[in-house]
């Protein structure tokens, strides 16, 4: 009786019926599913905000995101009792990402100043559409089109800020209060950082085809 | 809607956040002002051809991080998993019928509550209602007693009820004996009433912080917790390493170091002063201050409750290191000395984006209840809280579970 209620549950979760917030809550409560469900929900966007936050050149693979988003679940495991439901679970669970981001950055920033370029603003003049030093990553790498290529070589090129801004937006999908929330900013400052992420994203894909077409 | 407010409104109607009014106007803006349009078709564009290319995890992800969450909660600290595994069996055991009763309860609770008479003022007026004179002074009842006593009080409930007494004193004495009772009423009762008082009054004003807190209000948080401290009471000592995260969550790890260092020196051999320890030496690694960082985490090697983790950090921030640094001469004044924020910033130790807002950090510790005291050896002659004396001996976080709140 119990393991089919519980089959029923898992169901439900995989589904996608059941809200984050609520899977939150039912784990705090000893549900060990809902928290496997939320780590199914989450683990790619939150990989990719990791991924791209730290930048491929600082890790040369995929590795060191895959472990930073494993410490993201962990510490949502460690902080589980703080959440509370009338939060939105996105913005708590970037909010640890964004922070758990940092302080690798922060841990490697002394020690590969030169390496890190990632945390250096790039000027756009100097933006490589193929950066020939960048380390092909080995292995794990998908193969990437041009135009994907570009865009995440523009996404590397954006400061800091910008990226931070601009990959909680659109990776993890918060609103701009909620980002302004998260990272301490104003509201207006948050907004006018997207743009600017979003323009030296424009200024790369002017070239393409695929963004002339659907200018027209 | 002009240019200006549509350059405004851009991102928002860009990301679907405008109202539907202001969305209707800047479309209009756009269909008449070629800028603004181009503008927005560009960045539309942007978005929809520049999505970001998504790449997946290693394989076993999922795997990987239940069986790590499995690990963690097995190495939670006791007073947690307890808390926890409590919260468990209460969720299931509230079902409707028990959570009804159980508000039902509550309220006729803190009704009587509401309702319990206050026992000084509503004995006075009772005196007052009966002889229909305000109540006198003790000084002024005992004057017409024959042999006056050296404390009035005590004459006064010493005074017999059947004893006869002169007719001159019968007023005084009529007046004597309520003031007796609201002596005897208002005596020792009314003390523990005002501790009972003072004690919920702490209880709500660290609920109130510890909602700030929760609410990621840390900077309102930390202010709360400040007040606490100052105002001391059974909540002090824990509202003090409250009060070092809330700034390390609102200013960084500069701001707060010298913060926990303060509770790790003020609670040495208690679970707080223990947390403050661990939450320095994360911030000290965070801060690049690795040496002074092994050295707290060698500390907390020999507090059971820390040993695994601190083990952990020790291999994490490098184990040669560790190995080198034995004591606090291994050390400089400066690495041993608490951080300020503006060495911090002068050493450009922290990333100006990285230490604002209220992102997370490094593990809290388990959170100090109300009247979860800090230290039996405390020097400052505070009784400990049950909890804290029952468990600091073995360094179990526990101690900060709660323990005499209220």
């Amino acid at each position: 009786m119990h393991s089919s209620g519980k089959g029923a549950s898992a169901s439900a979760y995989a589904h996608g019926e059941v809200g984050d917030e609520l899977l939150m809550v039912r784990y705090q409560r000893g549900d060990r599913d809902a928290f496997a469900s939320l780590v199914r929900r989450h683990k790619r966007g939150v990989f990719n905000f990791l991924a791209r936050l730290i930048g491929d050149r600082a890790m040369g693979d995929s590795a060191a995101a895959d472990e930073l988003a494993v410490q993201v679940f962990l510490r949502v495991v460690r902080r589980s009792s703080e959440f509370k439901q009338e939060a939105r679970f996105r913005t708590w669970l970037y909010g640890i990402a964004r922070g758990v981001g940092f302080e690798h950055l922060r841990r490697i920033a002394p020690r590969k100043p030169a390496e890190d370029a990632s945390v250096l603003p790039v000027e756009l003049e100097s933006l490589p559409q193929l950066p020939p030093e960048r380390p092909e990553p080995s292995g794990s790498a998908p193969e990437r089109s041009i135009l994907d290529r570009s865009i995440l070589a523009a996404v590397e090129s954006m400061s800091l800020e910008q990226r931070e801004v601009y990959l909680l937006r659109e990776l993890g999908e918060l609103s701009f209060k909620e980002i302004a929330d998260v990272t301490g900013a104003p509201e207006s400052v948050v907004k006018q950082r997207t743009r600017q992420a979003l323009e030296r994203i424009q200024q790369v894909l002017g070239d393409f085809e695929e963004y002339q077409r659907e200018l027209k | 809607m002009d240019c200006e407010k549509f350059d405004r409104v851009l991102l928002d109607l860009l990301y679907g956040e405008l109202d539907e009014l202001t969305r209707a106007g800047a479309s209009r803006h756009a269909d008449q002002c070629r800028r603004c349009k181009l503008r927005w078709q560009g960045l539309k564009a942007t978005r929809e051809v520049g999505a970001l290319p998504l790449d997946e995890p290693r394989e076993n992800f999922e795997t990987r991080v239940v069986e790590r969450e499995r690990q963690a909660r097995v190495g939670l600290p006791l007073a947690v998993r307890m808390s926890r595994n409590l919260t468990i069996v209460a969720g299931q055991a509230m079902r409707h019928e028990l959570a009804m009763a159980a508000l039902a309860l509550l309220m006729i609770g803190s009704s009587l509550l509401l309702l319990r008479p206050r026992p000084g003022p509503h004995a006075s007026s009772a005196v007052a209602q009966q002889e229909g004179v305000p109540l006198p002074e003790p000084e002024e009842v005992v004057v017409p007693v024959q042999e006056p006593p050296e404390e009035p009080v005590e004459v006064a409930e010493e005074a017999p009820a059947e004893q006869p007494a002169p007719a001159a004193s019968s007023p005084a004495k009529k007046k004597a004996e309520p003031a007796a009772a609201v002596a005897s009423n208002t005596g020792p009762s009314s003390e523990e009433e005002l501790d009972l008082a003072r004690a919920r009054a702490e209880d709500r004003a660290y609920a109130a912080a510890m909602n700030s807190f929760r609410g990621a209000d840390y900077a309102g948080a930390e202010q709360q917790f400040d007040a606490i401290v100052q105002s001391g009471g059974h909540n002090a000592a824990a509202s003090e390493l409250y009060a070092a995260i809330a700034a390390e969550q609102a200013q960084g790890c500069a701001a707060a170091v010298p913060r926990f260092d303060s509770v790790s020196a003020k609670y040495p051999s208690s679970d707080l002063g223990h947390q403050a320890t661990w939450h320095s030496a994360v911030c000290r690694t965070q801060l690049g201050h690795d040496r002074r960082a092994l050295l707290d985490f060698q500390r907390l090697l020999k507090v059971p409750a820390y040993a695994a983790r601190a083990r952990k950090a020790l291999g994490l921030v490098g184990t040669e290191s560790a190995q080198n640094v034995t004591d606090e001469q291994g050390l400089s004044s400066a690495e041993l000395a608490p951080v300020s924020s503006e060495q911090a910033a002068a050493n450009g130790q922290s990333p100006p984006a990285a230490s604002s807002g209220s992102t997370p950090t490094e593990s809290t510790p388990a959170l100090p209840a109300p009247g979860a005291s800090s230290n039996p050896e405390r020097q400052d002659g505070s009784k400990p809280g049950p909890s804290s004396s029952a468990n600091s001996g073995t360094g179990n976080s526990a101690a900060a579970s709660p323990g005499a709140g209220g």
